[in-house]
């Protein structure tokens, strides 16, 4: 059996004397999706930066591939992983498709001009997203969710083993939603890499994710399938409010009480 | 690289040849641009040649390299601010430079001493500047961009302490100085060299601007050693100024213009910017300082006042194109 992808192992986070989570064990292995989900302020963001590596943690370790992140370079590391974030700056003056072959970056030395199959790659993936009529438009006329399909897209040209998702669902309409994570679901279950998706959209958890991770603020977490976390209990503790659940056709569905 | 990328540059190589030749030809003797080329070809000697070789190819080559190291600097800040406004002397490196060169004025100090003053004083700038806005090994572009303009704030006040204390005839000389003026310079070849090495080592890096130009938190997750890299920036971008400063007083407009010129020609990809924006910026200044001694001649203008008057028209069609890019909507 080949090593996980990632491996988290007693991680604790803290920011400015608050503690975000603690003792968290995750394990996500090829081909899987995992959700994160918890209240504003409960640390999603913190920690998929410190997987990523932008911060340390206050205890623990992460190991991605079978090594700490710590001992990759920091190339290595955007060769490994891919991060969505949550907005996309353009304050420098750009097009799409200029933007998008930006994810090639780790993957070239550092004087070479994009080759064919890189700009290939890049149209492509903005096909897949729908945005290759745009190819040649400026970022600055595009609207939120064409953005949100754009930071999509240059993530895929960068091709990591894992994905890491701030509210990927960000400024997307329901049917671009769906969309876009069967897209990256089928790429992941295609090429063995793996997912770990900040959201608030419960549905979109339970549909997509194999494993869920609950923070239920003060460090505390709940780990486990979907079935297993997403239970009106938790996600009251987790969200200081009533949240039902129907089946329809062999699926939980969620709505605010 | 493209296609357009590679015309833009031949272009601009060829643009600069032929401000190369028009400087040559322009001032009070003036010569039409066949005589230049006869001359710098052959060997016929006479007034036209010493005057072209002995007067006017330093003050070229002067130009030039200052044109060249401010345009460069400009697309520096640019990126490493993150802001279209910023130019070589946003960060109170031009302001270190003058208040030193001015001091130096009022001390009876000339020539070559001037020069060296204002490096001094651009150095101190860059370090106090540096020192201001570095915290706990880490700094933000608005702590950087806040701590230079304020810094350079200081900096106009004392240079105003300067002037309104001299006397008259030495307030003259301080005024061309705070305009930029080429007229007194010579630019020797360690500032080509910078110059040269500034070009090469961003170059090298171009790729990575590129990358940092879409934020600081996205350039990271793409790989680029943020951190590192605005150090080189600040310091690169710094050196070059304090160079062309040195060189030719605070010549206003080449490193905030050129690099927008270029942007909007289709140069965004700081591969190409970066050589574009030496070649243009240089020859820029070239043709600049051939007006600035040849509009009023015998009479000379500083060289910073007529950059300022073509960079100022061409700046505000810049803005008007710039806003229609944001407010156009896809139908």
């Amino acid at each position: 059996m080949s090593a996980p992808i990632l491996q988290v192992n007693k991680l604790s986070l803290e920011v400015a004397g608050r503690v975000l989570c603690q003792d968290l064990n995750l394990h996500i292995d090829a081909g899987e999706c995992v959700a994160l989900l918890g209240q504003n302020g409960t640390g999603k963001t913190t920690l998929l930066h410190t997987l990523f590596g932008f911060r340390r943690p206050a205890a623990g370790n992460i190991l991605l591939c079978a090594k700490p992140t710590g001992q990759w370079s920091k190339k290595e590391l955007a060769q490994l992983m891919g991060l969505l974030f949550q907005h996309m700056n353009d304050e420098m003056p750009s097009t799409v498709l200029e933007t998008a072959l930006l994810g090639r970056h780790p993957h070239l030395s550092t004087w070479r001009w994009d080759s064919s199959e890189d700009i290939a790659l890049a149209r492509q993936s903005l096909a897949a997203v729908d945005l290759l009529p745009f190819a040649e438009h400026e970022v600055a006329t595009l609207s939120g969710g064409e953005r949100q399909r754009l930071a999509m897209a240059m993530l895929l040209v960068q091709n990591p083993r894992l994905y890491l998702l701030d509210e990927p669902g960000n400024h997307l309409d329901i049917a671009f939603q769906i969309r876009t994570l069967a897209l990256l679901k089928q790429k992941i279950a295609a090429t063995g890499s793996a997912l770990c998706m900040a959201t608030h959209d419960i549905n979109m958890a339970a549909r997509f994710c194999d494993q869920v991770v609950l923070l239920l603020g003060n460090g505390e977490h709940a780990v486990g399938t979907a079935d297993e976390v997403l239970t009106p209990e938790l996600l009251r503790k987790a969200f200081n409010c009533d949240i039902y659940r129907i089946r329809h056709e062999g699926r939980w569905f969620y709505f605010p009480g | 690289m493209q296609r357009r990328h590679f015309l833009l540059l031949v272009t601009l190589l060829a643009v600069t040849v032929l401000s190369i030749v028009i400087s040559l030809g322009s001032g009070s003797l003036d010569l039409n641009p066949l005589t230049v080329l006869r001359q710098l070809l052959g060997s016929e000697g006479g007034l036209e040649q010493q005057v072209m070789l002995e007067l006017r190819l330093p003050r070229t080559f002067a130009a030039f390299v200052t044109g060249g190291l401010l345009a460069l600097s400009g697309v520096l800040m640019q990126v490493l601010l993150r802001n279209p406004l910023a130019d070589p002397y946003i960060l109170g490196i031009s302001g270190g430079a003058a208040s030193a060169a001015l001091a130096a004025m009022l001390l009876g100090f000339g020539g070559a001493w001037l020069g060296q003053a204002a490096f001094v004083g651009a150095l101190a700038s860059i370090v106090i500047v540096f020192g201001m806005a570095w915290s706990q090994g880490h700094w933000s572009s608005t702590r950087l961009l806040l701590t230079g303009v304020v810094v350079s704030a200081g900096w106009g006040a004392l240079i105003n302490i300067l002037l309104t204390t001299s006397a008259n005839n030495s307030v003259y000389s301080m005024l061309f100085w705070l305009m930029g003026d080429l007229s007194q310079s010579s630019a020797g070849w360690p500032s080509f060299l910078i110059l040269t090495a500034g070009l090469a080592l961003m170059v090298r890096l171009a790729s990575s601007l590129n990358v940092l130009a879409r934020g600081e938190l996205q350039a990271a997750a793409l790989g680029v050693d943020v951190a590192r890299l605005k150090l080189i920036l600040y310091f690169t971008a710094s050196v070059l100024t304090a160079c062309a400063v040195t060189i030719a007083g605070s010549v206003g407009f080449v490193g905030l213009v050129i690099p927008h010129m270029l942007r909007l020609l289709g140069a965004r990809d700081h591969r190409v910017l970066i050589p574009a924006a030496v070649l243009l910026g240089g020859s820029f200044l070239v043709i600049a300082d051939s007006f600035a001694r040849s509009i009023m001649s015998p009479l000379q203008l500083p060289v910073g006042v007529v950059t300022a008057v073509i960079g100022v028209p061409a700046f505000l069609i810049i803005l008007r194109r710039n806003t229609r890019l944001t407010l156009e909507v896809r139908e």
